[in-house]
């Protein structure tokens, strides 16, 4: 069987377009992905947890949830984190648990980009959807991101190499690259900056200045940026963790954006997080109508408080604030600073998964999931903010984040 | 010798995860350094040779692989050895500093641990 316009649930492009053959319920072709959606889709059955188990022995879904739950409720502050691989409605679901339990609940953006949240809250952010940018961007910046090897079909979908209405092709783009390393996507840019480790906020506070005419001199490479970025016609900067993630996080993702919001005095200009994991624009939206705040939030008192830093999973684990943890389709013992996450060794550990990680090995109980977008349909969010419907394309008896999410709500009210 | 340490996605890690993070793939892919050909010569290690990287936070042994990065800076792909090395002190924001640490490396002739045996030391050594 032939399934066409499948959505691919591994990165925020969210590409739409996929074609996935199946043959007595196996994945056996993939057509228009890129090399690791075409991983995710053709080895979404491999190394997958077989079973559920508590303290390492198979045990039923029944019994593993049972477990979960009475943990859940006996802790005094579960933290519940993860999220963004997962489709909108179990999101919901794991906020509504945190509600009940007056828990912690974070999400996989307060490690990519948590800061970028901070920022826009900060200063706002000057937006557009990525069919505008393939449609009509004439000069397009990638900062600190590297799509060659993260976004690996940005450039041909959305941006670079595209017919769009306006833009019939890569030679009516200007493309330019910001990083402090000649990256893979360097090479297919038109002008390559190269800056040093931490100068992001530096350099953008000077270009802002000369933008706004309060200094006369800037390095060559700036000022020819600046230049190129007044006079285009509609420009978009893409920016990634190396933003995020570098000294000053939060602040250079300001200064980006209000570099933006300047260039709008001269020109159209726009600004968009590449947004990692396939819906972590989705948790941070469901986190925000549901809750109020898009993430590190915490239930405590019975309403919802925000506080990054005070709420978020890397500190409530580094702290040791948390006795217990749900962890939904994320791996922190891969993804944290082994000083953080070693935490859950010593908590009894919740997690929910279609696939074996690091955090089911050191995990009391593991409960096998169906894998999103592939096994269970739902609701993701582009990173551009777009809602897209994933597919359910191959059976399984394995039931999705979301109902057994659904089972924890019922038990623990019971 | 000091670098600057630098972490970010590669596509071979991203196709090694989707098989499992516990296979041969993940670990060839993703305990790996890369480095700049004139930094390794002064060194004196090659290609695929074991080096043990050390931050304020902690230490992991991986393989180096050339590449066109500057000469005071190394890059190893997001994963669990990149994670040994950065700390956890977020400075309010939740997100740990990533990008940008410190770090010393050196020529080794310790191996590279498997995913299993880096999982069990820092759990026992939690003690
Ligand atoms: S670019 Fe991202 S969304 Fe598109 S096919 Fe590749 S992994 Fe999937």
């Amino acid at each position: 069987m032939i399934h066409e316009n499948v959505v691919c649930p591994f990165c925020g492009c969210l590409c739409d377009d996929i074609v996935v053959t199946t043959e007595d319920n196996q994945i056996t072709d993939v057509k228009n992905a890129c090399a690791i959606s075409k991983s995710k889709f053709l080895n979404h059955h491999v190394n997958m947890l077989e079973s559920a188990l508590v303290d390492g022995k198979e045990v039923s879904m029944d019994e593993a949830v049972d477990r979960a739950t009475e943990i859940l409720s006996s802790a005094d502050n579960p933290l519940i984190y993860g999220l963004s691989s997962t489709e909108c409605e179990a999101q919901r679901h794991a906020i509504h648990l945190a509600e009940l339990l007056g828990a912690t609940i974070d999400q996989t953006a307060s490690v990519c980009h948590g800061p970028t949240i901070l920022g826009t809250q900060d200063a706002g952010c000057v937006k557009c959807t990525l069919g505008e940018v393939k449609n009509r961007a004439d000069l397009i910046i990638y900062w600190g991101c590297n799509p060659a090897e993260a976004h690996i079909r940005h450039f041909r979908r959305y941006s670079v190499f595209p017919e769009g209405l306006f833009r019939k092709g890569r030679n009516e783009r200007e493309v330019v690259v910001v990083d402090v390393r000649a990256t893979a996507s360097a090479r297919i840019a038109t002008t390559f900056v190269k800056t040093e480790p931490g100068t992001d906020f530096e350099n953008i506070s000077l270009m802002r200045a000369y933008l706004k005419g309060k200094r006369d001199s800037l390095p060559d490479e700036l000022r020819d940026l600046v230049e190129k970025m007044k006079t285009c016609t509609f420009g978009i900067i893409f920016f990634g963790l190396g933003l995020t993630m570098s000294k000053g996080k939060h602040l250079n993702v300001d200064a980006a954006l209000r570099l933006v919001r300047d260039l709008n005095e001269f020109t159209k200009f726009s600004i968009t997080p590449m947004r990692g994991h396939y819906n972590v624009t989705g948790a941070g939206s469901t986190m925000a109508w549901v809750t109020g705040y898009p993430f590190s939030v915490n239930f405590a008192l019975g309403y919802p408080l925000s506080n990054p830093g005070e709420f978020s999973a890397v500190d409530v684990l580094a702290r040791k604030e948390c006795d217990a943890a749900l962890i939904i389709a994320s791996d922190p013992a891969a993804n944290f600073p082994a000083e953080a996450w070693k935490h859950l060794a010593d908590i009894p550990t919740i997690v929910m998964d279609p696939k074996v990680s690091l955090t089911t090995r050191i995990a009391k109980v593991s409960i096998p999931v169906a894998t999103a977008g592939i096994e269970a349909e739902g609701t993701a969010y582009r990173m551009d903010g777009i809602p897209l419907r994933l597919k359910k394309i191959v059976q399984t008896s394995r039931p999705s984040d979301a109902a057994v999410l659904t089972k924890m709500i019922e038990k623990v009210r019971a | 010798m000091k670098i600057v340490l630098l972490s970010g996605r590669t596509t071979k890690q991203g196709v090694a995860a989707e098989i499992g993070k516990t296979s041969d793939d993940y670990l060839q892919n993703v305990a790996v350094i890369q480095l700049n050909p004139a930094l390794m010569d002064q060194m004196g290690v090659k290609d695929g040779d074991r080096i043990e990287v050390k931050t304020l936070h902690g230490s992991a042994v991986v393989m180096c692989h050339k590449s066109d990065i500057e000469e005071n800076m190394g890059f190893i792909p997001y994963g669990p050895w990149a994670n040994l090395l950065i700390g956890s002190e977020t400075q309010g924001t939740g997100m740990p500093d990533s990008k940008g640490t410190e770090a010393e490396i050196e020529k080794t002739d310790k191996n590279v641990e498997s995913v299993d045996e880096l999982l069990t030391r820092i759990v026992e050594g939690r003690k």
